[in-house]
């Protein structure tokens, strides 16, 4: 599975103001009116704080009237669910991640092996609705309601009262702004991979001890959003005064605490029984196993060591049922991951945008999506068209090569070019996209596009896209959010750092659309800007994009109120979740 | 034989030296950029600044002239000092001591069974030379040695949980902590590694055996009709040990260093899987100082692999 | 290593590897040696199969068919095809081609290397010996997969580096053994006797050292071959193997694994292909160091 940030520091460009009255103070109110203030003491199941989903608390504009994520029908991601049971404490759920977090600080990381056990021990100031899989609701965390006095370049936090870490120590306003500054201006020599997504955030302020109020050099509409993912955990000001850092005890607010972090082996975290939400969490415990191999790990799923497992392949998908006795079952979930091909666009011929037109043509989606996947995946642009941002099914077909391939337009438009077959040149991409290469490298022979395959490890294979020692680039890019910022902020040179531009290619109206679509409040006019920026993007062919893949989950029937989101990165924090017996 | 065994120990030091160069040069001689790698956390290598990079890459000392970063690395590895992992910040040397306790478990367990399966198999193929017997050993072992490693892992791993419905437990549990667990844990990994080794041993058991039996004394004594029993079995083993004990030991050096694709089948944390990840990762101090250890090891291992050959040899001297 | 009776330190006759190019030769070791037969077969086949096989492949190996997706050994396709279409016989043949590359040059490499330097080290000894023990030492005591990975990792992933890289990891070995080997056959009376009679010692090496250390070279190349092809599995299994889509029977397996139980046949014929050609050489290997041994010779 690829791993990959998508935050980088864009800053946005002034635009007018918009109002963001409605949604903010409409939460406010709507979280004051349901009473959902204070550590609830009743014990039914989503009754707590984060449970009360529906009234539209602290919706984030863009969310209202997304179509469903996903779509298809039946077990898309849905919880497993005894439904009407009441839950019930105790047991431990086990996991697999693939090697050890490159780093023990929820700020510093960006892959999944880290964030998985180092998400359930953290709080943010805002969470993503476990229950929504398209991770567009926004719901209280640390703070319990908050508003935006002034169209969205302040936000007024009000925080939870009576928190404390892990350590005893409370939790406070301060807490909240050295997290912030220290993820937006990380010390000497480490890594902060999301501080340009805090690039609008001038200031923090904290009138008192559980009021942080926020100021925005320009509207942001994503920051929301973003503030609500699991890498905005809130550590210990005192820890990072003292090390520099948030250290290596996981120490937050979260339902769990580290136990043990056995080097190459395992980490083990236990539930916090003084967990300001009481009667939270269900589980005792979580256990992350570093299994290296797929193959040893999913016969270890099936044997029953872990709960949960993904990604399955699609040919062993219907093994999950008969090789447990039923006991588990294949969820097949939506992703934002997607294949991309880029092209070095400072190379001959690839700067003529008919060559890269015939790519277009020359690869079938519709083959990709079947023999790479096995039918797991879906169309889309640079954003998902089932996704809420993406480009209308009809709008995308009318893109040449996004309905149907056509090998003879392609060689055509090639022959007008005045490319030479077989046109030759390297085919750069991961070792671990394997599937997407092998498909890639053939489907372009079929055309008389001879490319040699380069295929590197992690560090040696970004180092040559970076280099431009390729000519064309197949890779599996996923992002955290379904975030048109994250997406677009990497082919945008307005961004001050375009990286992942592996193509190369800067274009005025982009540029233009981006600027305007990254202060946009007001969530239909925003998702017109995107999809035109998709749309101009697309046909320009900066890149030419493939498919976005579903992923297979596999998961025992006794856990209990587990969704499934299109991210990787959510929902992982284990608060709600149960197992039965 | 005491002058003998100083200059061997003395021969560390030359050799650490090519070592410590090959490492280093090789090293350095992979792409990428560890600062880059670093500064995004393992991940995309995007929203990173040039100037970033380069702050790093100073602060690590990564722009300093190649042979002062070599010095300055060296002197620290002499102090037993190679400092912290350029990824984790957490002491070399606790990483890697970690790990110990799982690497020379695999490495001693394989040994001791590949032994245990090829000694006895190279014996019986030479007593009975070309006869069906022999034959069937040698199809056998050479089993053992005929698919790749992680093949006979994963299938084994594979099969006992389709059949048998068992799954190894989770967690490594160190031999101390919990001894069942952990031996239950560790003989799949111990036998599938062990019986690949033993092919190989049990060829050169069997090399070594028939040359013996067709020593004049043996052949003379056999005249005699004295059977093939214990005594002579007995006296031409030892003599058929040498080299068997040579390339035991040249296997325990080498697993010493890790047998990557063990332990990576069979999730075991140790040095092998360390050391592919911190190449993979360019952890420079970190690799380096395993494959420093590792050359210790396995010099210190040969000289008491030859001072066990004299032993058993008393024709063997060495001056 | 010993000093045995005068019956049998003789060396080889005409110092010349004995009647590998002669038939009749070939004929009565087959007869002597069954199992060495069995391998000098496999192996015949082998190499007929890897030289041919641009001619016998039915399907280009890394074309796939279009919706002839894992497709069951059937008439059009005999051993299947797998995810992409591709013809699994066509790919096992010309993984045959890979493979032999693989093992050839590795061994001539690396045995070649490891004779020259056990040989010269061995015979000459004293600071000679010394030095090239070291070098010996620092490269054996080097993890293999160091040198694989960074060779590989460094000047990318042909079959080139591949050999080399493996060779590397092997010769160290070779030449301790070789070299142990000449030690004691340096002792031997008929070698002191030609020195004293003032041959070069280029001379006794070459006809004298060297003749009796051939066998014990052929069976490390042999076994060394096996091992070699075995090795390129292994990297693929790390990621480091020989690039994609090029099939070497190692990669195909590595490949087929994680679909072992669904799709049996995709790793069972590359491994049923390894196995044969790991066995033959082993056999072949073990019967020609056998025959060979002058000792042996009065023996059966």
């Amino acid at each position: 599975m690829s791993e990959q940030s998508y935050w980088t520091h864009a800053a946005r460009t002034r635009t007018p103001r918009r109002s963001l009255l409605r949604g903010g103070a409409a939460a406010g109110a709507a979280l004051a009116a349901a009473g959902i203030l204070g550590c609830s003491s009743s014990n039914n199941n989503g009754a707590s704080r984060s449970g009360s989903a529906n009234s539209g608390s602290g919706a984030v504009p863009g969310t209202a009237g997304s179509p469903a994520a996903g779509g298809a029908a039946g077990a898309t991601g849905a919880a497993t669910q005894a439904s009407g049971a009441q839950p019930k404490p105790g047991g431990t759920i086990s996991q697999r991640t693939a090697s050890d977090p490159q780093a023990l600080d929820l700020h510093q990381v960006s892959t999944y092996v880290a964030l998985w056990p180092e998400a359930p021990c953290y709080n943010q100031l805002l969470q993503i609705d476990p229950q929504d899989e398209s991770d567009g609701k926004i719901l209280p965390d640390l703070a319990d309601k908050w508003e935006t006095p002034d169209n969205g370049l302040t936000y007024v936090f009000h925080l939870h009262p009576g928190i404390k870490f892990h350590d005893g120590t409370p939790f406070t306003s301060a807490d909240i702004k050295a997290n912030l500054d220290w993820i937006k201006t990380p010390a000497n020599g480490k890594p902060s991979p999301r501080s340009g997504v805090l690039a609008a955030l001038q200031s923090a302020e904290l009138p008192d001890a559980n009021t942080v109020t926020l100021h925005l050099s320009q509207p942001n509409p994503s920051l929301l959003q973003n503030l609500a993912t699991h890498y905005f955990g809130i550590g210990p000001k005192a820890v990072l005064d003292a090390k520099g850092d948030l250290g290596d005890q996981f120490t937050g607010t979260g339902p769990f605490k580290l136990k043990t972090y056995q080097r190459g082996d395992r980490l083990e975290l236990v539930k916090h029984p003084g967990y300001w939400i009481s009667g939270r969490p269900y589980l005792d415990g979580m256990n992350f196993y570093i299994v290296p191999d797929d193959n040893t790990a999913f016969t270890n799923f099936l044997g029953g060591q872990y709960q949960q497992f993904s990604p399955i392949l699609h040919e062993n998908v219907d093994r999950v049922k008969s090789e447990t006795g039923g006991k588990a079952q294949n969820l097949l979930v939506p992703s934002y991951t997607r294949d991309v091909v880029f092209f070095n666009t400072k190379k001959k011929p690839w700067d003529d945008m008919r060559v890269r037109q015939a790519v277009s043509l020359v690869l079938d989606r519709a083959d990709a999506i079947s023999v790479v996947k096995g039918g797991d995946g879906e169309p889309g642009g640079y954003m998902r068209s089932s996704g809420q941002w993406g480009l209308p099914l009809d709008q995308l077909k009318q893109i040449p090569g996004y309905d149907k391939s056509n090998l003879d337009q392609a060689k055509a438009l090639l022959q007008q070019a005045g490319v030479a077959l077989p046109l030759k040149g390297t085919l750069l991409s991961r070792t671990d996209f394997k599937d997407d290469f092998t498909w890639t490298q053939q489907a372009l022979a079929k055309a008389g596009i001879a490319l040699d395959l380069d295929a590197r490890d992690n560090a040696a294979a970004y180092d040559a896209a970076y280099k431009g020692q390729f000519d064309v680039i197949i890779w599996t890019v996923s992002i955290v959010l379904d975030d048109p910022d994250a997406t677009f902020a990497e082919i945008s040179t307005g961004t001050p750092k375009a990286v992942r531009n592996w193509s190369a290619l800067v274009d005025q109206q982009i540029d233009d659309l981006y600027a305007k679509q990254t202060v946009e409040l007001d969530n239909a006019k925003r998702k017109a800007l995107v999809n035109q920026m998709d749309q101009r993007a697309l046909s320009i062919f900066q890149t030419v994009q493939l498919f976005f893949h579903k992923f297979n989950n596999g998961i025992y029937n006794t856990v209990q109120n587990y969704k499934y989101h299109g991210s990787l990165y959510t929902n992982k924090r284990y608060q709600d979740v149960w197992l039965s017996k | 034989m005491q002058r003998y065994i100083v200059r061997r120990l003395l021969s560390l030091l030359p050799t650490l030296f090519g070592v410590s160069l090959v490492i280093f040069v090789v090293m350095r001689a992979l792409p990428g950029d560890v600062a880059r790698q670093i500064l995004t956390g393992g991940g995309s290598g995007q929203g990173v600044t040039q100037e970033q990079v380069d702050r790093l890459r100073n602060q690590l000392g990564l722009n300093d002239p190649l042979p002062l970063q070599y010095w300055h690395w060296l002197s620290g590895v002499a102090r037993l000092h190679p400092g912290d992992s350029l990824f984790t910040h957490h002491p070399i040397m606790d990483e890697i001591s970690s790990r110990l306790p799982a690497t020379i478990e695999l490495a001693a367990g394989a040994v001791v069974v590949a032994l245990l399966i090829a000694v006895p198999i190279g014996v019986l193929s030479a007593l009975y030379q070309d006869r069906s017997i022999d034959y069937l050993f040698r199809v056998v072992s050479v089993a053992g040695l005929s698919l790749p490693g992680f093949l006979l892992g994963e299938l084994l791993i594979f099969a006992l949980e389709r059949y048998f419905h068992y799954v190894r437990p989770a967690g490594f549990a160190s031999l101390w902590a919990d001894p069942r667990k952990n031996i239950e844990q560790m003989i799949e990994p111990v036998l599938v590694l062990g019986y690949g080794f033993s092919a190989i041993l049990s060829r050169v058991t069997r090399s070594a055996m028939l040359d013996v039996l067709r020593e004049d004394y043996v052949r003379t004594a056999r005249a005699k009709g004295l059977r093939p029993g214990p005594v002579v079995l007995r006296h031409a083993l030892r003599n058929a040990l040498l080299p068997v004990v040579t390339i035991a030991g040249l296997q325990l050096g080498a697993l010493l260093g890790g047998a990557v694709i063990t332990e990576s089948v069979f999730a075991l944390p140790g040095l092998g899987r360390y050391l592919v990840t911190s190449i993979v990762q360019l952890d420079y101090p970190v690799t380096q100082m395993i494959v420093m250890l590792s050359g210790v090891t396995f010099v210190l291992l040969n000289t008491g692999v030859d001072l066990a050959y004299a032993l058993i040899d008393p024709r063997i001297r060495y001056d | 290593m010993r000093t045995s009776g005068e019956l049998t330190i003789a060396p080889p006759r005409g110092a010349t590897l004995p009647g590998l190019g002669a038939l009749g030769a070939v004929g009565r070791f087959m007869r002597r040696k069954p199992l060495g037969a069995v391998g000098l077969s496999v192996m015949v086949l082998f190499v007929a199969i890897a030289l041919l096989a641009p001619l016998i492949e039915p399907h280009d190996p890394n074309a796939g068919v279009h919706g002839a997706s894992y497709v069951a050994p059937s008439r059009a396709f005999p051993l299947g095809t797998d995810k992409f279409g591709r013809d699994q016989l066509s790919r096992v043949l010309y993984g045959a081609t890979i493979s032999l590359q693989v093992g050839v040059f590795t061994v001539a490499l690396g045995v070649g290397l490891g004779v020259v330097v056990g040989l010269v080290s061995g015979y000459f000894g004293g600071a000679t010996d010394f030095a090239l023990q070291r070098a010996v030492d620092s490269f054996q005591s080097l993890p293999n997969i160091i040198f694989a990975l960074a060779i590989v990792t460094a000047l990318g992933r042909s079959l080139h580096n591949v050999v080399v890289a493996l060779a590397i990891a092997s010769w160290p070995g070779t030449s301790r053994v070789i070299r142990s080997s000449v030690l004691s056959l340096k002792q031997l009376a008929y070698v002191d006797a030609a020195r004293s009679l003032g041959c070069s010692d280029a001379r006794i090496i070459v006809r004298h050292i060297l003749p009796n250390v051939v066998p014990i070279a052929i069976v490390l190349a042999t076994a060394g071959l096996g091992a070699a092809i075995l090795a390129e599995a292994s990297l693929s299994f790390l990621g480091v193997g020989i690039r994609p889509p090029t099939p070497s029977w190692g990669s195909m397996i590595n490949e087929a694994a994680s679909v072992l139980q669904r799709y049996p046949y995709l790793t069972l014929f590359p491994g049923i292909a390894i196995s044969l050609v790991v066995f033959a050489f082993n056999f072949l290997g073990d019967a020609l160091r056998d025959y060979l041994d002058p000792r042996q010779r009065g023996v059966r």
